[in-house]
């Protein structure tokens, strides 16, 4: 019953094409981590600035500009990814076709680790945002940010285009707050001629350290590579290609173009609107504002423009910081959207575990946003919800997985164009590889600057992680083409065994176990013979005396157990059958109880169940269980248990169910013909 | 009846988790009880950690264990939230203890697996004397 409330009802999969989402559905879905990345990104850069002191604030419009300019160029970068292979693999896909296996593999656990920073982050940075309007979510902000991401969870158990229609809303507000309150601050300034500070321009601004030189310029470095995290995200879209409404290659592509719009236009405004109101926005606020009152608490950036640019209205204040948190917790479900969608592919790949794979409740992959809400949870409470720490986390998987796709679509032109002779579209071709290079080039520089300055803060946690489960990954895919390998099936034609011989195992003279007698003689085994230990002499008398009364058509075999053991002198029995005649096998028929209450089974089968788990460890031995519905079975509720049953296995994204189209393999497209035209 | 002919791969694909996961706790553990004052404590507790680890996984494992048992204890239990600092002879002598650990779990795993080994081919010489033996007697062994 709680189950069903949380997760809703188990969903058909010939409905599963009602989940997939149009581009104004889809925007709020995929696209509301990127955008929402204003939240932090601006103060990201304006906090590692502030180490320099208030001379270095003056270069942040500039670090925001080459942010732009790497977003930008990753977003149209991304399109010649979303028309060039729609199935949905995003970065995997392509860096593995490309590339190869290994290479595949790195990115994915890099997209794996990400999907687990961007809950964290988002909802660290969520609370962080309302803690500037509510200081009791600021002084509960782990356990809060605990239940948003159980919260969450059980949304997305749901199914995903409910919690994509709940969410469009939220989203859309949130986009009309944030370039409402841009422009409107602009207006005032500009048009109005109005003076428009923030709470926090007043205070003097106390660098951390002296920087000169190299040193400064490693800080501008520093800034840049921390405003990258305005970046995170987008390779969501190209990674949920088949959740889209066909033509979904068209669809993501259109969706991503404007997502980069919107971003870029919130993220400059936020920063140029900080600029002109003179914010300060410090790492450690109590030693560094000089001139804060005594019980100043460090609004967020946004919450302190809202401040300033609305002259101090609390409902406008409080409507920008709830609808910052809110497409902030929207961007965690954008993770949500994409990480069990990629274990699955992963799954698929045999690089994860095959229930990983398997859709649960609401077609949703419950499994993967189960793991991905526990993992979210252990760095939530690992770095108390320290946003700023997270961060330094967070920004070397996206970029790793960036720079791969990008070289590997580089590679996917190359392929093309070798065999490619119509000179339009070798000319398109020429342009999408020009596009794909640059991007190379700008996110390989990113990574390695990212790399250069954040390693030591945190960034060895993701690149460990990554290892991790790369190592891991690995040898689960070792693993499943070991089995593959051992169950593949020789060309030879099996060999019949020369004889069958029949072993009843009777603990007691009572209906299952002359049921399993008859079974075993209806199978018309060459033996057949029916064995009870002897634990108490009492008992076994007991039953020899019953056996020839009731004069049951098997012979009766005592073993001696002189420790009072049941598994050990069975297991000795059946295994000096074999020994006997090697080429014959032995079959043991096991009566079994079925009950209709869990806790039933403690209270019986439990020899049974030994038993038969240590014979299938014997070569040449079948075990065969032979059921006896006890009276209590009859109350089971076996309607719901089919469903229960029903629930899996399904396919995953890459199955046509998904997409209702075929999937295409060989991506050959350029960027005005999408593959599912073709 | 077709039989197994290859042995399965016995290595353990989640070796390397499982051991990440029991770094993860021995930091936590090191974190609730000593103050963060009291490395030395805390070194103790990675230390054995990372030890077990070594003494129960492959040299490979046991290598990336070791690896990853000194970032957590620099990242978390020396400093906070992950940060990494090098302090010269302190950080060497902590970097030592975690490697020597390492060495004695993996010592301990060798040793364990000599005996073993002993003991199968112990088991194997006194089969083949008792059908020698048989032989000799005129017997077929059973």
């Amino acid at each position: 019953m709680l189950k069903r409330l949380l997760v809703g009802r188990p969903m058909r999969s010939d409905r599963l094409h009602h989940t997939l989402l149009p581009k104004r559905i889809a925007l709020p879905v995929f696209a509301s981590d990127p955008m929402s990345s204003v939240a932090y990104a601006p103060a990201e850069i304006l906090l590692t600035l502030s180490i320099g002191g208030l001379a270095a604030y003056a270069y942040a419009p500039w670090v925001a500009l080459v942010v732009v300019l790497v977003l930008l160029t990753v977003v149209a970068s991304y399109r010649q990814n979303v028309r060039a292979y729609p199935s949905g693999g995003g970065d995997y896909e392509v860096a593995t076709v490309n590339l190869g296996g290994r290479f595949g593999l790195v990115v994915g656990s890099a997209l794996l680790v990400d999907y687990v920073l961007t809950v964290a982050v988002s909802v660290a940075s969520g609370i962080n945002n309302l803690g500037s309007a509510i200081p009791f979510v600021a002084e509960h902000r782990v356990g809060l940010a605990v239940t948003v991401v159980a919260i969450l969870t059980a949304i997305n158990l749901r199914g995903v285009r409910e919690s994509g229609a709940a969410f469009a809303i939220p989203t859309y507000l949130f986009i009309t707050v944030i370039l409402g309150m841009i422009v409107w601050g602009f207006t005032r300034m500009v048009v109005l001629g109005e003076t428009v500070r923030a709470e926090s321009a007043g205070f003097e601004l106390r660098a951390e350290h002296s920087v000169l030189g190299f040193a400064f310029v490693f800080l501008l470095v520093r800034a840049f590579s921390s405003g990258c995290a305005a970046l995170t995200g987008v390779e969501a879209i190209a990674n949920g290609v088949p959740a889209f409404k066909p033509p979904k290659s068209q669809n993501a592509a259109t969706t991503l173009l404007i997502l980069g719009v919107i971003a870029v236009t919130m993220f400059m405004g936020i920063i140029l609107l900080a600029n002109r109101t003179g914010l300060i926005y410090a790492e450690d606020p109590a030693s560094q504002l000089v001139g804060a009152p005594a019980d100043y608490q460090q609004k967020t950036v946004t919450a302190q423009l809202a401040d300033a640019v609305f002259s101090g209205n609390t409902v406008a204040l409080v409507l920008v910081t709830a609808v910052t948190a809110l497409i902030l917790f929207l961007a965690a479900n954008t993770a949500y959207n994409g990480f069990p969608v990629l274990g699955s592919i992963l799954a698929q790949d045999r690089y994860l575990p095959r229930q990983l794979h398997t859709r649960g409740d609401r077609l949703a992959f419950s499994n993967g946003i189960f793991f991905l809400a526990v993992f979210a949870t252990i760095l939530i409470v690992g770095f108390r919800a320290s946003e700023t720490r997270l961060i330094q986390l967070y920004i070397v998987g996206v970029f790793v997985s960036f720079t791969l796709s990008q070289t590997g679509m580089l590679r996917h032109w190359n392929r093309l164009l070798r065999t490619e002779r119509d000179p339009e579209n070798r000319r398109r071709m020429h342009r999408a590889r020009a596009i794909n290079g640059f991007g190379a080039f700008m996110t390989g520089a990113v990574l390695i600057l990212v790399l250069a300055t954040k390693f030591t803060h945190g960034a060895w946690i993701s690149i460990a992680a990554m290892a991790v489960i790369y190592l891991i990954m690995v040898a689960i895919r070792r693993h499943y083409t070991t089995v593959a390998r051992e169950l593949a099936p020789a060309e030879e034609r099996p060999v019949l065994p020369a004889r069958n011989h029949a072993v009843v195992l009777v603990s007691k003279v009572h209906q299952p176990t002359l049921r399993a007698v008859a079974y075993a003689r209806a199978t018309r085994p060459d033996t057949l013979t029916a064995v009870t230990v002897n634990v108490d002499d009492k008992d076994t008398q007991q039953i020899q005396a019953e056996w020839e009364r009731r004069q049951v058509p098997a012979p009766l075999t005592v073993i001696e157990s002189p420790y009072r053991e049941i598994t050990g002198p069975i297991i000795d029995y059946v295994k000096s059958v074999r020994r006997k005649s090697p080429r014959d096998v032995v079959t043991v028929f096991i009566p079994e109880y079925v009950v209709g209450h869990w806790w039933e089974n403690l209270l019986h089968n439990q020899s049974a169940l030994r038993i038969k788990g240590r014979l299938l460890f014997e070569p040449g031995v079948m075990v065969t269980s032979v059921p006896w519905q006890l009276a209590s079975s009859s109350t089971r509720d076996l309607a719901r248990y089919d469903r229960e049953l029903a629930r899996g296995p399904a396919r995953g994204p890459r199955a046509h169910a998904v997409s209702g189209e075929p999937q295409s393999s060989h991506p050959t497209t350029t960027e005005d013909e999408p593959p599912e035209r073709r | 009846m077709s039989e197994p002919t290859t042995p399965l791969d016995s290595r353990n694909p989640l070796e390397l988790a499982a051991a990440s996961a029991a770094l993860i706790t021995a930091t936590t553990v090191a974190a609730a009880l000593f103050p963060a004052a009291d490395t030395s404590a805390r070194l103790v507790v990675m230390a054995i950690a990372v030890g077990g680890c070594a003494a129960l996984t492959r040299a490979r494992t046991a290598l990336s264990t070791a690896g990853l048992g000194y970032l957590l204890f620099t990242g978390f239990l020396v400093n906070t939230q992950g940060e990494l600092t090098w302090d010269g002879t302190t950080s060497s002598w902590r970097l030592a203890t975690i490697t020597t650990a390492t060495g004695l779990g993996q010592l301990c795993r060798w040793i364990q697996a000599a005996r073993i080994e002993a003991a199968v081919d112990a088991e194997l010489r006194q089969l083949l004397d008792e059908a020698a033996s048989g032989r000799g007697n005129g017997h077929h062994p059973a």
